[in-house]
């Protein structure tokens, strides 16, 4: 074993920069998606000025609406100050929430609640007015239904004595309760990690993807290597080509895991993002003899490239981050079962692939020892 | 000792090789001539223990080709026709590489100096950089590192220059009288055959190569 270990340093002696590179790729593209996320939807957040003439827990629960959202970043300003802002455009407009607000929304009452201020370079001033507009509506129609729902109680005699403050409260219970927008794409069960809108990028569960990617693009060598005609020495030799074959995927899979090691370190360190171990190690044991296989029965390098690509983009599809299959509860059933990852995105040991692949290479190992035999 | 008997070789229906039998002894140059399709290379890896015989029996020094396979196979070095070395790799490197897989342990002064015994001298030159004469002489090299007692040469100086088929000749001639070793080598160059091999082997019905090799006063057997 310590002579293939030699043999493979002295192959690796001619490619050790093409290696490195395609070994630290996983890392690099993880970490530059990552901060490309980052500063996109920094720059998608639309600066909006928000002045409350009506100083009470409705309008102050209207702000904190709307700075919910990931599209908008909404600050309290004085009137003056934010008519100079909305006028220099360091914001795109202002909306001020007019004094009795709280009362109007009370009664059911919609008009001439706000008063909005924008430029001719107020680009995002409609849709983010028709967002306010909705979430006033939506609590105008809160009050209406619990001053329904308590008129009825009173009718019915009952005994409850129910507030609106409590038919609001227990209505937002259930709204949050039953919300059926629901993303699968999450990273060890991340609950609701795209509550925000935008999707919450897990380190890992980019890194999957592309280390899946990289692992084929990496394991080429097995073609070269079958193709190459020093093959032809093998029957001659001490070891046979097949364990010569075993031997060398133990040292891709040893040289990998150092690498997955250091980047659950790097992950920690820059996102305090935690892996399990073994997790890690289940996945690179997968993904190796997956790899492996899938470039033998392959035995073409540029066809294996591209299939390689294709399935990797119908993971990430399948994955929903793409298109939502993966929200549906059919999708769901099977999911498990086509996608290598997910176990790994969901935490857990990649066992079945794992176990799927072993049986690949047991075949693999019969089959081609018979041919050396 | 090599010693064939009634050595058939059929493919699918097709006879290749029909009721074949010689001999041959440690210290011998056995050429292998015949028309393209005669079944030279077919012979020659059934006696490399890497395809196997329809019919017939092989012995190699009392081991059986049946049985001892895997034993006879330590004892054969086998040059391919194509050159089967690592291109991005030096002489040194592709040397030590096999040697690390090979049944002998070697050094590096070991190693260089079988290459050095058939004048390959370019010790630290990428292979890719080689001529085609030495190419084929680091193919030669590396088939030797493990010092086997049969020698199968695969039409091992197809495309090279003069010399350096001399110097192959001439290394090949060493390896066989004074290293001991039986080599049995192909070629379709009749006068290298004739000035190399001490008895021919003629495959096929063809007279072209056995009136040839008579002529030139060499022993051939027919079969």
């Amino acid at each position: 074993m310590k002579e293939i270990l030699s043999t493979r340093l002295l192959l690796w002696k001619k490619q050790w920069l093409s290696l490195v590179c395609w070994l630290l790729l996983p890392i690099a593209i993880t970490i530059g998606f990552l901060s490309t996320v980052e500063t996109v939807q920094d720059d998608f957040q639309v600066p909006v000025g928000i002045v409350l003439e009506d100083d009470t827990e409705a309008s102050h629960a209207l702000f904190d609406e709307i700075a919910d959202s990931p599209l908008v970043s909404a600050t309290i300003l004085g009137e003056t100050e934010a008519l100079r802002k909305v006028k220099q455009h360091e914001l795109d407009s202002v909306f001020v929430i007019r004094t009795g607000y709280e009362e109007q929304i009370h009664i059911g009452e919609r008009r001439d609640l706000l008063e909005a201020y924008y430029t001719n370079r107020s680009f995002a001033y409609r849709p983010v007015k028709e967002m306010i507009v909705s979430i006033i509506q939506q609590e105008t129609g809160r009050v209406k239904a619990a001053n329904a729902v308590i008129a009825l109680e009173q009718q019915l005699q009952g005994t409850q004595n129910l507030t609106v403050e409590e038919v609001v409260a227990k209505s937002r219970e259930v709204q949050q309760e039953q919300d059926l927008l629901r993303h699968s794409f999450r990273y060890q069960g991340q609950a609701q990690a795209e509550a925000g809108g935008f999707i919450q990028w897990n380190p890992w569960m980019v890194w999957a993807f592309v280390t899946l990617l990289m692992t084929i693009f990496v394991f080429d060598w097995v073609i070269k290597e079958q193709k190459a005609s020093v093959s032809i020495r093998f029957p001659f030799m001490k070891y046979s080509f097949t364990f010569y074959m075993l031997i060398n995927i133990a040292i891709y899979v040893a040289v990998f895991f150092i690498i997955d090691l250091a980047t659950a370190g790097l992950f920690y360190g820059l996102y305090q993002e935690s892996v399990s171990i073994l997790a890690l190690l289940t996945l690179r044991l997968m993904l190796c003899l997956f790899a492996f296989l899938l470039v033998s029965i392959i035995r073409n390098a540029y066809f294996s490239y591209i299939i390689a690509i294709l399935w990797t983009l119908i993971l990430v599809a399948l994955s929903g981050a793409i298109l939502p299959f993966g929200s549906t509860e059919t999708a769901a059933d099977w999911l498990p079962y086509v996608n290598p990852l997910y176990r790994f995105l969901t935490g857990e040991l990649t066992i079945g692939w794992f176990i799927l692949c072993l049986i690949g290479m047991i075949v693999w190992y019969i089959r081609e020892e018979k041919k050396y035999a | 000792m090599l010693k064939v008997e009634g050595l058939q070789k059929h493919y699918h229906h097709k006879k290749i090789l029909e009721n074949l039998s010689f001999s041959a002894q440690q210290g011998e140059i056995v050429g292998l001539v015949g028309e393209n399709g005669a079944g030279k290379s077919t012979l020659l890896n059934i006696l490399a223990a890497t395809s196997k015989a329809t019919a017939g029996s092989i012995y190699f020094n009392d081991w059986d080709y049946k049985k001892d396979k895997s034993q006879i196979r330590k004892h054969i070095g086998f040059v391919p026709q194509d050159i089967a070395v690592w291109n991005q790799l030096t002489v040194e490197e592709n040397m030590v590489f096999f040697e690390k897989l090979s049944w002998q342990k070697k050094s590096k002064a070991q190693l260089e100096k079988i290459c050095l015994d058939m004048r390959l001298d370019r010790w630290k030159e990428p292979v890719k950089n080689l001529s085609g004469g030495m190419q084929r002489k680091l193919n030669l090299a590396i088939s030797l590192i493990h010092d086997p007692s049969l020698l199968l040469l695969d039409e091992p100086t197809v495309g090279i220059d003069l010399k350096s088929r001399k110097e192959i000749g001439a290394y090949l001639r060493r390896q066989a009288t004074e290293g001991n070793k039986l080599i049995i080598y192909t070629s379709h160059d009749m006068d290298e055959i004739k000035e190399l091999c001490d008895r021919v082997l003629v495959i096929g019905e063809d007279s072209f190569y056995y009136d040839l090799l008579k002529e030139a006063g060499k022993e051939v057997m027919v079969v």
